[in-house]
């Protein structure tokens, strides 16, 4: 492999902010989340609609949404690989302002998951004639997501022992996270027992595994670090990124190692590499969980711990309050809020967690590492964040 | 959502063999790789020389889930596996596995499966995988 053109810390996040309501906003569709999100964005960086030349947006079309900021970018990425799109947004937002195609660009997200129903074209899956159609829907039941995201499950299960109870235990630990967070949906503590009483939705997994279902929308400014110290947040700075493509919508079935899938390995390994820094480095993490084995596969396809290992890892506390590695510190998609395409709030709450204004703060941490899934198991991307320009 | 499935030029093959109780997909004449979805290009070696063929059946579960969502506009009924099936031939596809008690203590994994061909409700006949006689339960 070549060097990374992108040192790191070379850009920063310079506004970053949720929209004002999340969970259930009625009033609003998912454009207007993202419109909401995009405002409180640019208030944050105490920027005008005018200051922005460069704009992302996934799964909505990028036009709309810059008709009505009225922005008029210069270079636009609407790039749509599910709920990790935002993520590789921030690289490509990186890239283009490297390459001189613009110098401060707007990454929006919105999603009415909860009032109006997904993203229409999240996924593309059921256009007639495309592959999952064809191949995949018919089979999957009316809960295509668990039937799917499910899969890798049981054969590890098999292959590594890891138990029900085990994985309900990655639930227990992020309500104890939500517990400290007013925005979070379920801010009660649950038990193992609890989580495997939940109703079945596909064995082995349960509701209570299960992502929320919520209405969010979400955005954040990139721009270079020299212009970084102009505004009035503490900027976030970007140690490194990485991101991989496996496969198109669903099917793992055709993923090539399920288990330890290569796309997760290749955006770690990228991401780690452009950013300078070891596993060691990080003192918090986000792993964008849409069900409770996701954090699992994550962990391990990272290479935070050995394959077959994340479970117990978590079960010894490491990622819970207090613990050596705090990860999902806002509840996550399975107790803060999950409206769909999850990747943007994660990362707000890594921006928030460098800023040191996170509702449940881990103190002093100066690195955050951000993981997003996207189309069930077909692509992901990886973002380390500082506080600290290196 | 349609639940049918529409078939392209490139897939019709594949469907037309459904309707015969048939797995049919491609095989590439240059590396001899079997793959799945249908498409002209084997994913293998990006070649164009790929052929139809009908594929022996037989095949292994490799994993599933047992969802517990209907299907309404097939009448497929709860409890059933959405399963990742693992073909002879090499390639993984979805489907689900039939005439067999569908909880975890009958679904073995790496169990040895044969194709059969069901319709659900007005839809087309679906390929589907049955446990093989002497492994029935
Ligand atoms: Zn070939």
């Amino acid at each position: 492999m070549t060097g990374f053109g992108i040192k790191p810390g070379r850009f920063a996040i310079v506004g970053a902010a949720e929209s004002t309501d999340i969970g259930t906003v009625p009033h609003l569709s998912s454009m207007g989340l993202a419109l909401d999100g995009a405002v409180n964005a640019l208030n944050d960086a105490g920027l005008r609609a005018s200051d922005i030349d460069g704009l992302t947006v996934a799964h909505l079309p990028v036009g709309n949404v810059a008709q009505q900021l009225g922005i008029y970018p210069r270079w636009v990425d609407g790039t749509s690989i599910g709920g990790c799109s935002w993520l590789y947004h921030v690289r490509s937002a990186m890239a283009a302002i490297h390459a001189g195609y613009c110098s401060t660009v707007l990454i929006v997200y919105g999603e009415s998951g909860r009032s109006h129903g997904t993203l229409p074209s999240a996924y593309d899956a059921a256009r007639p004639g495309s592959i999952e159609q064809q191949f995949d829907l018919a089979y999957t039941g009316a809960n295509i997501s668990a039937a799917l995201f499910g899969q890798p499950l049981v054969r590890y299960m098999a292959t590594y022992g890891l138990t029900e109870a085990q994985i309900a235990m990655v639930p227990v630990v992020q309500r104890e996270w939500a517990a400290k967070n007013p925005r979070a949906k379920l801010k009660t503590p649950t038990t193992v027992e609890d989580v495997l009483a939940s109703p079945m939705i596909a064995w082995p997994i349960r509701r209570a595994m299960t992502c929320l279902v919520s209405d969010a929308g979400g955005a954040m400014v990139v721009t270079s670090a020299e212009r970084a110290r102009d505004f009035p947040k503490r900027p976030v700075y970007v140690l490194g990124s990485g991101s991989a493509i496996e496969n198109g919508g669903c099917s793992p079935a055709g993923t090539r190692n399920p288990m330890e899938p290569d796309f997760i390995r290749t955006s770690g390994r990228d991401a780690f590499q452009s950013a300078g820094v070891s596993h060691a480095d990080i003192d918090h993490l986000m792993i964008y969980d849409a069900f409770a084995h996701n954090p699992i596969f994550g962990l391990e396809g990272l290479g935070f711990v050995p394959i077959g290992e994340a479970a117990q890892f978590i079960e010894e506390g490491h990622t819970r309050p207090g613990g050596k590695l705090p990860m999902n510190t806002n509840g996550g998609g399975l107790a803060y809020a999950h409206s769909g395409a999850y990747g943007m709030l994660c990362m707000l709450e890594a921006v928030r967690q460098m800023r040191g204004e996170a509702a449940a703060q881990v103190p002093d941490a100066k690195t955050s590492l951000v993981h997003g899934w996207g189309g069930f198991w077909s692509a992901c991307a990886t973002i380390i964040f500082s506080n600290e320009r290196p | 959502m349609s639940l049918t499935p529409f078939a392209l030029p490139e897939t019709k093959p594949y469907w037309d063999a459904a309707a015969q109780d048939r797995l049919h997909i491609q095989r590439c004449h240059d590396c001899r790789k079997c793959y799945f979805p249908p498409a002209p290009v084997c994913p293998h070696c990006t070649s164009r020389n790929v052929v139809w063929e009908d594929m022996s059946g037989r095949a292994t579960l490799y994993s599933y889930v047992i969802t517990a969502s209907p299907w309404p506009q097939w009448d497929m009924k709860p409890p059933f596996s959405v399963a990742t099936i693992a073909l002879e031939e090499g390639p993984r596809l979805l489907s689900t596995v039939v005439d067999c008690e569908q909880s975890p203590f009958a679904l073995k994994i790496d169990m040895p499966l044969v194709a059969t061909w069901r319709k659900f409700g007005d839809g087309p006949k679906l390929l589907c995988f049955r446990p093989t006689a002497e492994n029935r339960q």
